[in-house]
């Protein structure tokens, strides 16, 4: 199961009224990007993260540790951004290559931080709503919201088979992991090569499956929800 | 030999799992690990083969708790290993013979050695004649051979049986069992199951977990005829302690014991007319 989604299910604010939580977040990222603050954004961050961890009750350790990712993409863009070349010395902090001058210029170095913050901004109130917020709450706000049925329906299916692909994907690489699948550079290639056939083949065998049950229960072509 | 000891598992979010866990294999030769489902069986044979590292306590593998390195765990699982539940999730190849070379290439044996190793085991298995069959074309059966195959070409000392029956006809179940009554001639097993009939007559020596926890362990008849903490696992009898309770007649080991027992007292033939 999905760290994520258990604890959507299991903290403090799962029973608070789910269209307040969600106006409240995707105020505060309409906010985060339409003002573009420094402060505001700061502030924002501020309090999502406070929400999420006491308020939600959602351990900081794991709660950072889903920063990571986002952060790895964050981290090689601000590099881009952050580092400008020139002939001159003209940097707050700089080293030479050849002729030209590789460093850290004061307003790319501001512009960086703006957007770090904003960065941070839109994440914690995205994360504020995955982690508090069960997925069914947050179909039956974007049925009042009048969503197109198509976007729910795919939203419903995406997301029960993200779990049956992960389950299924763990059991077959325990499985090639206990037959040293996993040992070394080549092992570990051909195991992945087989672990995608066998999620492949297994996936298309479900989708079978999940036709013949939907025949049965006298699917006509669109799918009710609540 | 091996021996899990004070073992605590808990989830990422702190849910406890397993709780306090002690198995020793000693206790048996065949070991049964019975529980409804969601007592956590599976979660304990993950944690019995290095997949799943315990919180708290240990595995120990003839007397030495095990560690998790890549190079302890490869030797460690030549020697351990284990069956899942589903044989769809552990065949890799589309021919029986590659899926059960899979382990001995990957630990790099020639060729030659593969070969002959592969033909015993294909025998052992019952496997023999449809070697040549891609597996697609395979029943479920012949598929959780080719499963067992696949670890047992390892010629392990210990192998783990996650629910080995599970979903196979009374014919496909017997010759499982026979394969596994087989195997454990040289091999210490353990199995998990909720098939209480099934577990009644192959282990001798139980555990019975609920909720994470080891309610109640003892030999074979020790825990079958308790009534209560068989009820509180969410399993039930097996048909033999029951027609031994209810009826009053002595506790047989299999059915075979049950019925040379009538026949002797009663005849064999019963006249219906």
């Amino acid at each position: 199961m999905l760290l994520i989604d258990r604890y959507a299910y299991t903290n403090k604010l799962k029973d608070f009224n789910p269209m307040a939580k969600f106006i409240f977040a995707i105020g505060a990222l309409f906010v985060a990007i339409g003002f573009n603050n420094l402060y505001i954004n700061f502030v924002i961050f501020l309090t999502m993260v406070l929400l999420t961890t006491i308020v939600a009750g959602i351990p900081s350790k794991n709660y950072f540790k889903i920063y990571l990712v986002p952060f790895l993409f964050l981290f090689f863009s601000i590099l881009t951004i952050i580092i400008s070349k020139s002939s001159e010395d003209i940097f707050l902090w700089s080293f030479k290559m050849g002729k030209s001058y590789f460093g850290i210029k004061e307003e790319s170095l501001t512009s960086s931080i703006i957007l770090i913050l904003r960065v941070l901004a839109c994440l914690s109130s995205t994360f504020f709503i995955a982690l508090t917020t069960p997925i069914n709450h947050l179909i039956k706000i974007f049925k009042k919201l009048k969503l197109p049925p198509t976007i729910i329906e795919l939203i419903i299916l995406i997301y029960r088979f993200i779990f049956v692909f992960l389950e299924e994907s763990k059991e077959i690489s325990f499985a090639q992991e206990m037959r040293f699948g996993y040992i070394g550079i080549k092992n570990t290639y051909r195991s992945i090569g087989l672990l995608m056939k066998c999620l492949f083949v297994r996936v298309l065998l479900k989708y079978n499956d999940m036709i013949n049950s939907l025949d049965a229960k006298l699917y006509n072509g669109d799918f009710k929800i609540g | 030999m091996l021996e899990v000891k004070n073992l605590t598992y808990s989830y990422e979010d702190g849910t406890k799992a397993l709780e306090n866990i002690n198995i020793n294999l000693k206790k048996g030769k065949k070991i049964g690990i019975i529980g409804a489902n969601g007592s956590g069986k599976s979660t304990l044979f993950l944690n019995m083969v290095g997949i799943l590292k315990p919180r708290r306590g240990n595995i120990l593998f003839n007397g030495e708790s095990i560690k998790y390195n890549k190079k302890y765990l490869r030797e460690y699982r030549k020697k351990v290993n284990i069956v899942f539940q589903d044989p769809d999730k552990q065949i890799f190849y589309s021919n029986v013979y590659d899926d059960i070379a899979f382990a001995l290439r990957n630990i790099g044996y020639d060729e030659e050695e593969i070969k002959s190793r592969i033909d015993k085991v294909l025998k052992r298995v019952g496997a023999y004649d449809f070697k040549d069959k891609p597996v697609h074309f395979l029943s479920y059966g012949q598929k959780k051979r080719v499963a067992i195959a696949g670890i047992l070409v390892m010629d392990g000392d210990i192998i783990l049986f996650d629910e080995p029956t599970s979903g196979l006809d009374p014919l496909m179940t017997r010759e499982i069992v026979s394969i596994i009554e087989d195997i454990s001639k040289d091999k210490n097993i353990i199995i998990s199951s909720h098939d209480m009939n099934l577990i009644y007559e192959i282990c001798d020596y139980i555990y019975v977990l609920e909720k994470g926890k080891i309610i109640k362990e003892g030999s074979v008849k020790d825990v079958f005829t308790e009534e209560e903490i068989l009820e509180r696992a969410g399993l039930e009898e097996p048909w033999l302690v029951k027609i031994h309770k209810r009826l009053g007649l002595p506790l047989f080991k299999d059915e075979e014991e049950f019925f040379s027992y009538w026949r002797e007292k009663y005849g064999s033939g019963i006249d219906w007319s």
